[in-house]
């Protein structure tokens, strides 16, 4: 028996416990974009330069482990190369905390000035955008068409966003507290809750409870409501703002981190993450990410970053303004 | 004392301080008791510990019900197959009680899985995950009556005079630990309570690092839960360990067994019932995903790589932690041994995410060769669970037979040659059955594991995690079976290694 047991023990070591890399080039990316979509992006880039690419996931919708912890607190022994954030908020915090090493790609090369850190600390790529989504069985006409719709008083309880702790909501927040200022973000969101609003844990359940009829519509991100739509549910898209202030739109960002183990194969990730060509294998995936480089060919539904009016804000400043509002966005949620 | 000796005590005292004491430094240093009178008065605060404390409550009530009742019936009533329905009985033990969540959330018609998305909802899996401990103790308590003793009470006395007199009697020291372990279990689960909507103090704690990225305010978030955990495992000590003593008889065969006829048929339709509401329900469940996923062989491919990671680092974890566990018990002083007991009991009960974060930042400042490495993950899983290994194992050296020891001492042996020799042999079932234990939960640990596991080396349970968002939940339930079954698998096989050298 004993024997039997070895023969496990070594069998396993040498099919996955300990993967010998003989000279392998290596990149270790940590990515807090849904691993379902991630991985298969990460995946063409080992196929294309034979980099071994360790990865490092994360899941936004249940808030599970922070990456973001994770890097500061390995800031003195850093074990990371590239961080694939899902949105620039996280980014911007670890630039703040001296986390991060700036790094310029030629691949960046016609991505909009507002979708990069002046000093190029980090740069975004294909994003999301802040939808509204509709049941259509129960909304026939008259769609809501923007953010300011969720006061108004026809709507009462019949509407959801997600909660504004977390992910893109506590983003879409942030940006409206720079726009507005606080005293009018404020009012609007205490406006908000008296119309009866229904607060989801996350945008994937707000986008459930639309397509459920739970709700008649809610603010969502595009990914959640394509895959409402690619269900088959009587839902409609509507991408908000489009005659005022515009919607707002997430960028994933990708950085460098500073004094990194592979700062080679780093740049090399980099470049990747940041070609038309990733960019297209996002918009053809099912989250359908919004390409950052104009003029792409994109799957029917998808829109030209050029045709989409967005939300005039400076990241770091929402960034800087989540952090401050978060206090109050606790009370709130919890009153 | 002997050169190998002094080493082995060195290494002993260097595991316990990289291990157990290293992760709980910066949590001390971040500790503050104004901060905690602040945060204990939060409304949110103060709603996740009630939601917790309702949770952890019930479910160890319902397990403990489950757990004895079955216990009971599988041990003292003369049941056909008994020895399937134990089997059977035990694999909830073995699956994340996550998946639990996600299998009835599949099978259930939508007006029920309403009632699933409450707090009784969180309550019924937890219970259904972790009743197999109380009923594994159940049994551990009947197992330790002698023959001798229920064969003349069943002569001179009535059989409920018997049932309180001396079954209740036994077993409840049993049940109590049982029921300390299930509550601090409950209470520490995250991932049920977070996929169906309820929100629990690790809820808060994870929040306080993802949102806030505050180490500070999940600490003290963290501090009422182990206090809460100390106080009762201290009351468990005082009143009840001392009478709590294992043996091993080799199954019921050493048992005195009912042959009632209405016990009989009443005990079968029972288990029967609920080893098709508890397990084949849910495991139906999965299988059905499973079945109709596209990709299962894809999924099956790519989720195998995880899986041997899973159980290799497991293994290590299992091993290591009981090898160590042993050498304390057996070459350390009283001292060494109740500051080892006091510090393994705290790694325990502290929050996973807070114990991980420690990992993190001790390891990453003084081990910096070792941090990054698959190490770190095996020291999560090693702060988390040795302690219910080693407790197992320090009650076999209590019934040592040491007649045979003070003979080898007589003749000259060495403490390392008597260890190896004389003492290892007699607890080795109980070594045993702590490495099974650690196994089979770090095989299904998450919370810790989410953020411990090395880059590209993401366990089985983890990848099932990080997948769930925007999947379809037929890949989740390969995933969850591929888990299962290797987790069940290695289990059997170290069982049967196990009967296999009893019987020799």
């Amino acid at each position: 028996m004993k024997k039997y047991f070895l023969l496990i023990l070594v069998a396993l070591i040498t099919t996955g416990g300990c993967k010998k890399h003989s000279g392998k080039k290596v990149v270790v990316v940590y990515t807090s974009t849904d691993q379902v979509f991630s991985e298969p992006v990460l995946k063409a880039f080992e196929k294309k330069t034979g980099i071994e690419v360790k990865m490092v996931f994360d899941t936004e919708e249940s808030k599970s482990t922070g990456l973001v912890n994770r890097l500061i607190a390995e800031k003195n022994s850093p074990q990371c190369d590239v961080f694939w954030s899902n949105d620039p908020l996280r980014v911007e915090i670890l630039k703040q905390k001296g986390i991060l090493q700036p790094y310029h790609s030629p691949s960046a090369e016609g991505i909009p000035e507002k979708f990069h850190d002046p000093q190029w600390y980090w740069t975004g790529f294909s994003g999301r955008i802040r939808v509204i989504l509709v049941n259509t069985s129960l909304v026939k006409n008259n769609y809501p068409e923007s953010v300011t719709e969720l006061i108004d008083r026809k709507w009462y309880g019949q509407f959801s966003i997600a909660n504004p702790l977390f992910g893109t909501t506590s983003f879409h927040i942030a940006s409206l507290f720079v726009l507005w200022g606080d005293t009018r973000a404020k009012e609007f969101l205490e406006e908000m809750k008296k119309n009866g609003l229904k607060m989801a844990s996350s945008n994937g359940e707000v986008a459930k409870w639309v397509a459920m009829g739970k709700v008649r519509w809610g603010f969502v991100d595009s990914d959640d409501a394509f895959s409402m739509i690619r269900e088959g549910y009587s839902v409609k898209m509507i991408i908000p703002d489009q005659k005022g202030m515009g919607t707002l739109l997430m960028p994933n960002a990708v950085a460098m981190i500073k004094n990194c183990p592979h700062p080679e194969t780093a740049r090399k990730l980099i470049d990747f993450l940041l070609s038309e060509e990733a960019e297209k294998m996002l918009a053809y995936e099912t989250c359908h990410q919004i390409p950052l480089h104009s003029g792409l060919t994109l799957p029917q539904g998808v829109p030209d970053i050029s045709k989409i009016k967005t939300m005039d804000v400076s990241y770091p400043a929402v960034g800087k303004k989540m952090l401050e509002i978060l206090p109050y966005l606790k009370k709130w949620v919890s009153h | 004392m002997g050169f190998t000796l002094i080493i082995l005590r060195i290494l002993i005292w260097l595991f316990f301080i990289l291990i157990f004491l290293l992760p709980l430094i910066p949590l001390f240093l971040s500790f503050s008791s104004s901060s905690l009178i602040e945060i204990v008065r939060e409304k949110s605060f103060l709603n996740a510990f009630l939601n917790s404390l309702f949770i952890s409550t019930f479910s160890t009530i319902i397990s403990l019900i489950l757990g004895s009742l079955t216990g009971f019936l599988i041990s003292k009533v003369d049941l056909p197959g008994r020895k399937i329905f134990t089997i059977l009985l035990m694999i909830p033990l073995l699956v994340v009680p996550y998946q639990f969540a996600l299998s009835w959330s599949l099978i259930l018609p939508p007006s029920l899985t309403k009632l699933l998305f409450t707090k009784w909802g969180v309550v019924f899996i937890l219970a259904e995950s972790y009743y197999p401990v109380i009923l594994l103790l159940t049994i551990a308590g009947l197992n330790s009556i002698s023959r001798e003793e229920e064969e003349s009470a069943l002569i001179l006395s009535k059989p409920s005079k018997i049932f309180t007199g001396i079954y209740l009697r036994r077993v409840l020291p049993f049940l109590i630990a049982g029921s300390l372990i299930v509550f601090l279990f409950s209470f520490s689960e995250v991932g049920v309570a977070t996929y169906l909507g309820v929100d629990v103090i690790p809820y808060e704690i994870l929040v306080k690092f993802s949102a806030f990225y505050d180490l500070k305010g999940a600490t003290i978030y963290a501090v009422p839960m182990g206090v809460m955990g100390l106080l009762l495992f201290i009351f468990e000590y005082f009143l009840f360990s001392k009478s709590i003593s294992f043996t091993w008889r080799g199954g019921a065969g050493g048992e005195v067994v009912y042959k009632s006829r209405i016990l009989k048929y009443t005990g079968f339709f029972l288990t029967t019932t609920l080893i098709i509401i508890l397990v084949i329900m849910p495991l139906s469940g999965m299988i059905m995903g499973s079945v109709r996923s596209e990709n299962i062989f894809r999924t099956i491919v790519t989720g195998t790589e995880s899986l041997l990671r899973s159980l290799f680092f497991s293994l290590i974890a299992a091993f290591s932690g009981m090898i160590w566990g042993f050498l304390a018990i057996y070459l350390c002083k009283r001292f060494s041994k109740s500051i080892f007991g006091a510090v393994t009991l705290l790694t325990f009960f502290i929050s996973p995410p807070v114990i991980a974060t420690g990992i993190l930042y001790s390891w990453g400042k003084f081990l910096p060769f070792l941090y990054g490495t698959a190490l770190t993950l095996i020291a999560g899983w090693l702060a988390r669970f040795s302690f219910p290994g080693i407790k197992i194992l320090e009650s076999a050296f209590e019934n040592l037979d040491r007649a045979s020891e003070e003979a080898a001492i007589i003749a000259g042996a060495g403490e390392i040659r008597r260890g190896v020799k004389i003492i290892f042999p007699q607890v080795r079932n109980w070594f045993y059955a702590g490495v099974i234990l650690i196994f089979v939960f770090s095989m299904n640990e998450l919370s810790a594991s989410t953020m411990l596991y090395p880059p590209g080396g993401e366990t089985l349970v983890v990848r099932l995690y990080t997948l769930t968002v925007n999947n379809s939940p037929e890949v989740l339930s390969v995933l969850s079976l591929l888990n299962l079954t290797g987790t069940l698998l290695f289990s059997t096989l170290f069982m049967l290694y196990g009967v296999k050298r009893r019987n020799k």
